[in-house]
């Protein structure tokens, strides 16, 4: 009994003593789990406490609380994934005065004074899946675009990296729906568009759950070999798509880097200051002004290479089973 | 000059609605009219339609009885019903756990509402918050997938042409509607939202009768939580969003009454048939996206202002 009390006392004074991160995401989703899955290793690998914390669903209010909550606990660094970029500002800004280190995480909030922004560089992703679609229809076709919103920034900013990609092409974007992020929904909206367009070659789909949606009606509708998919994300639906040829392409971006090198970037900023660390990270100039960017990139993953990104993920700890 | 007066049809108008609607989406564009098409609309009313039919029996029984919680009610079961097929649980009795599981929260509900005075807003307020919780508990927004084929068939396959869930439309209303107009039952409900008090001293069970309406209403969420999943071939705890919304307007535009008392299961169908037709309707006109909503939420509008315009004229 005394043992166990000396070690429950043992226990309590290291852990107050190592460092405590916090890290705000967006909603639960898969794609907020393999976030966590990076803090959490990146947390054991440095030997520093995180909390992860995400609301229900997209949800600003909840993220400025938790956000408050992190300043009162005198937290040693706070990454966040804003629902709404200029929301949090002044939230941000208080954090900051208090010497709390912040940064942002797959959405930036550029004007809110945070020091590093670490996500997916989502006009280069759209690019990079228009680049893919204009080689896999060679160049002409109509396509759909499916997406869960028209004033999220990653949605539109996927969106234009798409356009600008296949511009000049022969290909040609017929229609572009908006489900407002309900999975019934998108799939009642593809099968419509792939009845208005007899001759779609193409479907894009932008947010996670778009591509299986298309994914399902083209397959139920027999035009597997004629609408080709392009989507975005990597959830085990998605996958199982791509194994079965359905879907062509997916552009899978990297939450666990982004969980794992959030941590480890405010883990520096605590240890060796943050100027220090920022001399270590990229430096891009956006509108004349200095800033630092960390972009994570994406896996395209195709019928071709699915065994090898399934193996890699494996590896991180983050087994796909499908 | 003659009065005409609606006798016994009172879903012209809704209907009328309706028919304009499809016939000038068919005109616009002829490929309104293809099979694919069809059954692509069908399995859409199909879905908002039962919600309405449970939404009628609810808002009939009158004393401000309304239900919020099918849209959430709807991600939950469907995740629910998935995770038991994945347990390996047989699709039968999977169905029928998830049923009797939909039964019992309307049950709750009931209770609350008639022995505990706690207003129907706000218990079926609680149980949307609830629902939609437990739903993103159980997946931790994962969807889950690899269901079995006999299940998808439930909302994918088609007899006769004819999509399932359509089918399951078709019996459930034939039986709502005989219920509501030819049993004691649907007397009774009629009576108790007509009039309270009246119908308390004529010996009507209110609280039974109203505990009733809200058990068909969580029956038939939970019934098109297992289509929606069915028809995703998944369990999607972000599905149903606004769905209980979508009912209760379809419900009021099929001439039911908010105040209770007087509704139509065959006017929800309608009602369910001109928001789903809206949705289909909008991309083959190749309506920008942007402006869906815009155009859904005024034909809305549109549709309750003139049936109760029409309504008042008549009674005139």
């Amino acid at each position: 009994m005394k043992k166990f009390f000396l070690m429950a006392v043992l226990f309590v004074v290291t852990v107050s003593f190592a460092l405590t991160i916090g890290v705000i995401g967006k909603s639960v989703h898969p794609y907020w789990s393999q976030v966590e899955e990076g803090v959490k290793a990146a947390g054991k690998a440095l030997g520093v406490n995180t909390r992860f914390f995400v609301p229900q669903k997209e949800d600003v209010n909840a993220q400025i609380q938790m956000l408050e909550a992190f300043i009162a606990q005198k937290v040693d660094g706070i990454a966040i994934a804003p629902s709404d970029p200029t929301a949090v500002i002044p939230y941000v800004k208080k954090a900051l005065q208090q010497g709390i280190p912040v940064i942002t995480l797959d959405t930036d909030s550029p004007n809110s004074g945070r020091y590093v922004y670490i996500g997916t560089d989502n006009y280069a992703a759209g690019y990079r899946a228009g680049t893919i679609m204009k080689e896999i229809l060679g160049g002409k076709g109509k396509v759909v675009i499916g997406t869960g919103s028209l004033t999220a920034m990653n949605s539109l900013q996927r969106i234009q990296g798409f356009k600008d990609a296949i511009a000049g092409t022969n290909i040609q974007i017929v229609d572009i729906l908006n489900d407002e992020e309900d999975g019934s929904r998108a799939v009642a909206l593809a099968e419509s568009a792939l009845n208005a367009h007899p001759d779609l070659a193409a479907f894009f789909g932008v947010y996670a759950y778009n591509g299986p949606s298309q994914a399902l009606v083209v397959k139920n509708a027999k035009k597997v070999e004629k609408v080709k998919i392009v989507c975005f994300d990597t959830t085990p639906d998605i996958l199982g798509y791509v194994k079965e040829g359905v879907i062509q392409a997916t552009m899978g971006q990297r939450p666990y880097m982004m969980g794992y090198l959030s941590v480890t970037v405010l883990y520096l900023m605590k240890k060796i200051g943050v100027q220090n660390t920022l001399a270590l990270l990229p430096k891009v100039t956006v509108d004349g002004k200095e800033d630092y960017i960390i972009d994570t990139g994406v896996d395209v993953v195709t019928p071709q290479n699915l065994n090898d990104y399934l193996k890699e993920m494996e590896r991180l700890g983050i087994p796909i089973r499908f | 000059m003659k009065k005409w007066k609606p006798k016994g049809f009172r879903e012209l108008g809704p209907l009328l609605a309706f028919v304009i609607l499809a016939v000038f989406t068919a005109i616009l564009n002829p490929r309104f009219l293809t099979l694919f098409n069809l059954q692509s609309l069908g399995r859409q009313i199909a879905i908002f339609g039962l919600l309405a039919i449970g939404e009628t029996f609810v808002i009939i029984s009158g004393g401000g009885a309304i239900d919020l919680s099918p849209g959430s009610m709807v991600a939950l079961t469907g995740v629910m019903v998935a995770w038991l097929l994945k347990q390996g649980v047989d699709v039968w009795l999977s169905v029928l756990l998830i049923l009797a599981f939909s039964l019992g929260v309307g049950a709750w509900h009931g209770f609350f509402v008639t022995k505990l005075k706690v207003p129907a807003f706000i218990i079926t307020l609680g149980t949307m918050t609830i629902a939609r919780g437990f739903a993103a508990v159980i997946t931790k927004g994962w969807p889950i997938i690899g269901l079995p084929n006999t299940f998808l068939r439930i909302g994918q396959a088609d007899f006769l042409k004819i999509p399932i869930p359509v089918w399951i439309l078709l019996v459930t209303t034939l039986i709502s509607d005989f219920f509501l107009r030819k049993t004691v039952y649907g007397k009774h409900l009629r009576a108790s939202g007509g009039n309270e008090i009246a119908a308390r001293f004529s010996g009507v069970n209110v609280d039974r009768v109203r505990i009733i309406a809200f058990m068909v209403s969580g029956l038939l969420a939970g019934l098109v939580g297992i289509i929606v999943a069915a028809r995703l071939s998944q369990g999607q705890p972000g599905v149903g969003g606004m769905y209980e919304l979508y009912a209760i307007a379809s419900t009021v535009i099929g001439g039911t009454s908010l105040g209770g008392g007087e509704g139509s299961i065959i006017g929800a169908i309608i009602g369910a048939g001109i928001i789903s037709l809206l949705w289909n309707a909008l991309v083959l006109l190749n309506v920008s996206t942007y402006w869906h909503n815009v155009v859904i939420g005024v034909v809305i509008v549109v549709a309750v202002t003139l049936d109760i315009l029409r309504k008042r004229l008549a009674s005139k």
